[in-house]
């Protein structure tokens, strides 16, 4: 009987060991996968950030006489996951002021180049380019003057949109 | 005993694995939905009260001759352009001088009134009513050379100059004492080459 229970005993850890050391049985097709599958969804993203929210032009007597303030800079900074154009836009016809001064006396053109373009209600494009992280895209702005028109006094436009989007 | 135990060991340890995946399986995910950026700026700018005229057309030199001495005053019309701009509304237009200075001559007695200088309104063809003539002293007189509501650029051409009370007057009083045109007595200044300058001012007048 000692001699019985012994062999099945070492029988029965054989069977475990030849059990730890088979290949695991197939699974069905209901069965757990063993290599889960992660997936997820990346939407484009993309944003701007100006350096400056005031630009304030205080012009001499000469600048009102030669049609334009002294240029003042301005930094754009775009972040884009994805192909991105980024453009400019007033949010008014006009500005507030001694009178109605169109929003077409805000110049702007790209840092340094060329002849200034002139501000609209409707979105102009800047600049477009490829996925880039913390571009930097710097902006000249003045304020044409025409001394038969602009009576002295202060003028506000509020606001000029800078908006970055997918190509 | 040992078997069974051995056995429930094994199974336990293939249910534990399929947890661990059922649960990897089932981690939230994050999504990112697609945005488009904007930012705004502001902008202000401070216009100055400004007003500025010129005077074009050089010198004005009055050649005198016995005629001229004979009437009393001498001409020198269509000489000159005012040109001016401003942002501002009112404003007046004056004119002054500096006082007279002989450089050639002797050393006579002279007054500075003795040499009346005035001007017109300017542009030819004016009718007579538009022919004011302003009085050009060393200091503002009334009126003012031209006063306006109006932004924006000006000008009046071909302004007419004239000397006054350099000879004989008209009006002589009983007694044969010349008089000029403000009933003063003084007479024709003494000989000798005499020159002023004369200043175009604009300003404001509204209220500051």
């Amino acid at each position: 009987m000692k001699h019985r229970i012994i062999a099945l005993g070492l029988a029965a850890a054989l069977g475990g060991c030849l059990a730890l050391l088979l290949p695991a049985p197939a699974l069905a097709d209901d069965d757990e996968r063993s290599e889960p599958e992660f997936s997820m969804d990346i939407d484009s993203i993309m944003f701007v950030h100006l350096d400056r929210h005031e630009l304030a032009f205080n012009p001499s007597a000469n600048d009102v006489l030669s049609g334009r303030t002294p240029p003042q800079q301005l930094k754009a900074t775009v972040s884009s996951n994805t192909d991105w154009v980024l453009s400019i836009a007033g949010s008014s016809p006009k500005w507030d002021g001694p009178w109605d001064k169109p929003v077409g006396d805000i110049l702007w053109r790209i840092a340094g180049e060329g002849s200034y373009a002139q501000l609209a209600s409707t979105a102009a494009e800047v600049q477009r380019g490829s996925p880039a992280k913390d571009l930097d895209i710097s902006l000249d702005f003045a304020i044409a003057l025409d001394m038969a028109h602009d009576l002295a006094g202060t003028y506000r436009y509020e606001s000029v949109v800078f908006q970055v989007s997918a190509q | 005993m040992k078997q069974r135990r051995k056995s429930s060991t094994l199974g336990g340890l293939a249910l534990a694995a399929s947890v661990v995946c059922i649960a990897a399986a089932l981690l939230p995910v994050a999504a990112y939905a697609a945005s488009e950026g904007t930012d705004t700026t502001t902008a202000s700018v401070a216009v100055l009260r400004y007003c500025h005229v010129t005077y074009s057309g050089g010198d004005v030199t009055f050649e005198m001759d016995d005629d001229d001495f004979e009437c009393g005053h001498i001409d020198s019309p269509d000489h000159g352009d005012v040109n001016w701009i401003t942002n501002c509304q009112p404003w007046e237009i004056r004119i002054t001088r500096s006082e007279w200075q002989r450089e050639e001559g002797g050393c006579e007695e002279w007054n500075d009134r003795d040499i009346h200088l005035t001007v017109n309104h300017g542009n030819e063809g004016a009718l007579p009513g538009q022919q004011e003539w302003i009085n050009v002293d060393t200091i503002q007189t009334e009126p003012p050379w031209m006063v306006g509501n109006t932004t924006g650029s000006g000008t009046r051409t071909y302004l007419d100059w004239k000397v006054l009370d350099i000879g004989w007057e008209d009006g002589k009083d009983g007694h044969g004492h010349h008089h000029n045109h403000r009933g003063d007595h003084y007479g024709p200044p003494p000989e000798g080459h005499y020159s002023c300058t004369v200043t175009f001012t604009i300003e404001y007048t509204g209220p500051q």
